[in-house]
């Protein structure tokens, strides 16, 4: 009996032990990110909105929270777009070695390390004669989302039911009043999930963002800058917008993703 | 040809190497029941889709009450298509998936409103129109899959299956309400199907397809009674075939050495002596008689080998020389006293049989 009960004691610190080393240097950062001591150091002295103020009144900041967004806007509607496409096409082909294959083609660039894909499109790009800078940015970013797009989606079309888009064209639907009609609708928590995640992957994309970007900046690569020169605790404050802006988009890419299969 | 539904005219189609339809042709009349039957994977929903356009034919055409819809989309052709699982739509009520085509066609919201009304009624589901499509039955949803697609009034009804996914009571309740409203609306159904007894249940006319091909094309009492063939026989129902060698053609009747003994049979063309053919008789056609002489002709010789009890009747199988089984399906009085291993006589009457050629084996 004892020593059940030790058992799952020591179960249970396991657990808490896990936990609190996936969770505490989050919840310190957030934590730093509203005390007034300057330093990070304990005891706190007292709480403060002094950091985000001065976060958002700094102008690099700024242009880089404004790039990190323009970023993950392209990501999640050009992902979306071109990902929702792509698994539609394959789920039309009619020989199914030949669609798993390209669905494997598809995911790799998932596992290709991110170094690997930064420093060959910087120089891929240099090749081109395309100067350092968003767009090119925005093509990594691209690369980067579009396996996870590709992998919701085709979750989602396993259990698509093709025959409806024929009973529509039946029923005297043109194809493109059954894409109105039919397809969209049904697709569209799919594709508005997996954006939102392409939008999160985006945010917080570093390696490739640092080798593209140039003389630009985005949250990631200007937080990077700023460690460099030293703690300053509006990285704190920036850090836990970040967070904050990437679990609501993964909370609400979950909820998308939950309802269409009720 | 007038009154001619559907023409289809040497439609053949391939998918790559591989060859689905071969050179069908078939006429479906006005007001007509026409069931395909066949087995898996035998051409039934291409040749259907074809109708339909969802494919188009290698070669070929296709005709609608003469007008000739080969090579047009699908929503520009008079035909709807009941899709094997409903296929309707998730994210519309009843109401809307019946009245999307209606809408597609700008009827007015009264026009729209009465029928589907109508069509609700038609299917017996006059309260489910704000139902999801989620909450319905299996049969419910089959209902609503046929009001959708008799709503926008198609001229040639086509369906693929529809009922396959029901448990046999639904079906077969299923199938005589799908009669009974093919015949009040005077509409021409073409249905595919693999189970026999649906389409002889349902069907003023049967095309039977094997590999592709039309093999035969009947009433139901034509393809029983009359097969044209040992594919179609076997296909039809049970029965019994006893393969022999053509003796001599006299007089219409055809004489067959069939294990030692001469059976006589009315003949069929392209029949020759000497040509390897095969008699077939239905199992309910032959009696099992205990006398010492046999009649001339119409009988032969086993012993039996198996009694199985149907319940309506009794199933009793005996072995001839060659060890083939002849089945006899009889009533219980008829059978009594019958024991397996007995020596009897398997007689029929003498339009009984009827002769088969090719495909043997
Ligand atoms: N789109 C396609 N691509 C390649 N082959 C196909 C295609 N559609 C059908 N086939 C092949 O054509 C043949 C006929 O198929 P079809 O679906 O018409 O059969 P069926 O008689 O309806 O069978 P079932 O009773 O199983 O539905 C099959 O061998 C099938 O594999
Ligand atoms: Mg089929």
């Amino acid at each position: 009996m004892t020593g059940k009960r030790r058992s799952q004691w020591i179960a249970g610190l396991f657990v808490l032990a896990v936990l609190t080393y996936l969770y505490a240097p989050i919840i310190v950062i957030v934590l730093f990110s509203f005390t007034t001591s300057p330093r990070l150091s304990m005891p706190i002295e007292g709480l403060t909105f002094d950091w985000y103020r001065s976060a958002l009144d700094n102008p690099l900041i700024l242009s880089a929270l404004t790039n990190s967004l323009v970023l993950a806007l392209i990501s999640a509607v050009a992902a979306g777009i071109m990902g929702a496409a792509f698994s539609f096409g394959l789920m039309r082909l009619k020989r199914p070695h030949v669609r798993e294959a390209l669905i494997g083609a598809s995911l790799l660039p998932a596992i290709v390390p991110l170094l690997v894909i930064g420093i060959s499109l910087a120089v891929f790009f240099r090749v081109l004669g395309m100067p350092q800078g968003l767009i090119n940015t925005a093509i990594g970013h691209l690369i980067v989302c579009l396996p996870f797009v590709v992998l919701t989606m085709n979750a989602r079309l396993e259990t698509f039911d093709f025959s409806m888009l024929e009973a529509a064209r039946d029923l005297g639907a043109t194809p493109v009043r059954t894409f109105l009609d039919i397809t969209f609708p049904l697709i569209r928590p799919s594709v508005v999930g997996a954006a939102l995640l392409a939008a999160a992957l985006s945010l917080d994309e570093f390696v490739i963002t640092w080798f593209n970007i140039g003389n630009q900046q985005s949250v990631p690569v200007l937080v990077w800058g700023m460690m460099r020169r030293g703690v300053d605790p509006s990285i704190n404050a920036i850090a836990t917008l970040l967070l904050t802006l990437l679990v609501g988009l993964v909370i609400c890419s979950n909820l998308l993703g939950r309802k269409k299969r009720s | 040809m007038t009154n001619a539904a559907v023409e289809i005219m040497g439609v053949r189609k391939s998918f790559g190497s591989m060859t689905a339809l071969e050179d069908v042709d078939l006429t479906v009349a006005d007001n007509e029941f026409v069931s395909l039957l066949g087995a898996s994977g035998c051409g039934k929903s291409t040749l259907l889709r074809i109708v339909a356009g969802f494919e188009y034919p290698t070669s070929g055409k296709v005709r609608v009450y003469g007008e000739d819809v080969t090579t047009r989309p699908p929503e520009r052709r008079p035909t709807n298509l009941v899709f094997q699982r409903g296929a309707l739509f998730p994210h519309m009520n009843v109401y809307d998936n019946i009245a999307y085509s209606l809408k597609l066609k700008k009827w007015s919201k009264k026009r729209i409103d009465d029928k589907v009304e109508e069509m609700l009624a038609l299917v017996r589901l006059e309260h489910l129109g704000g139902r999801g499509p989620t909450e319905l039955s299996g049969g419910q949803a089959q209902r609503v899959a046929l009001a959708r697609a008799l709503a926008g009034e198609p001229k040639v009804l086509l369906l693929d299956e529809p009922m396959s996914a029901l448990d046999l009571k639904l079906r077969q309740q299923m199938q005589l309400e799908l009669r009974a409203i093919q015949r009040r609306l005077e509409a021409t159904f073409v249905f595919v199907t693999h189970d026999q007894t649906e389409a002889l249940v349902m069907s003023d006319r049967i095309a039977i397809m094997n590999r592709g091909r039309i093999v035969q094309v009947g009433t139901p009492q034509d393809i029983y009674r009359r097969p044209a063939n040992v594919f179609v026989s076997d296909f039809i129902g049970q029965t019994n075939l006893l393969r022999g060698t053509v003796q001599s053609i006299q007089g219409g009747v055809a004489t067959l050495d069939v294990v030692g003994t001469r059976l006589t049979v009315a003949t069929v063309t392209g029949v020759s002596v000497g040509a390897r053919a095969a008699l077939s008789i239905r199992p309910e056609a032959v009696r099992v008689s205990r006398q010492e002489s046999l009649p001339e002709g119409r009988g032969v010789e086993g012993r039996i080998s198996e009694i199985i009890y149907l319940g309506s009747s009794i199933r009793v199988g005996a072995v001839l020389a060659d060890g083939t089984t002849v089945w006899a399906d009889l009533r219980d009085e008829e059978a009594e006293g019958l024991a397996v291993g007995d020596l009897v006589k398997l007689v029929w009457a003498p339009a009984a049989p009827t002769l088969l050629l090719g495909d043997n084996e």
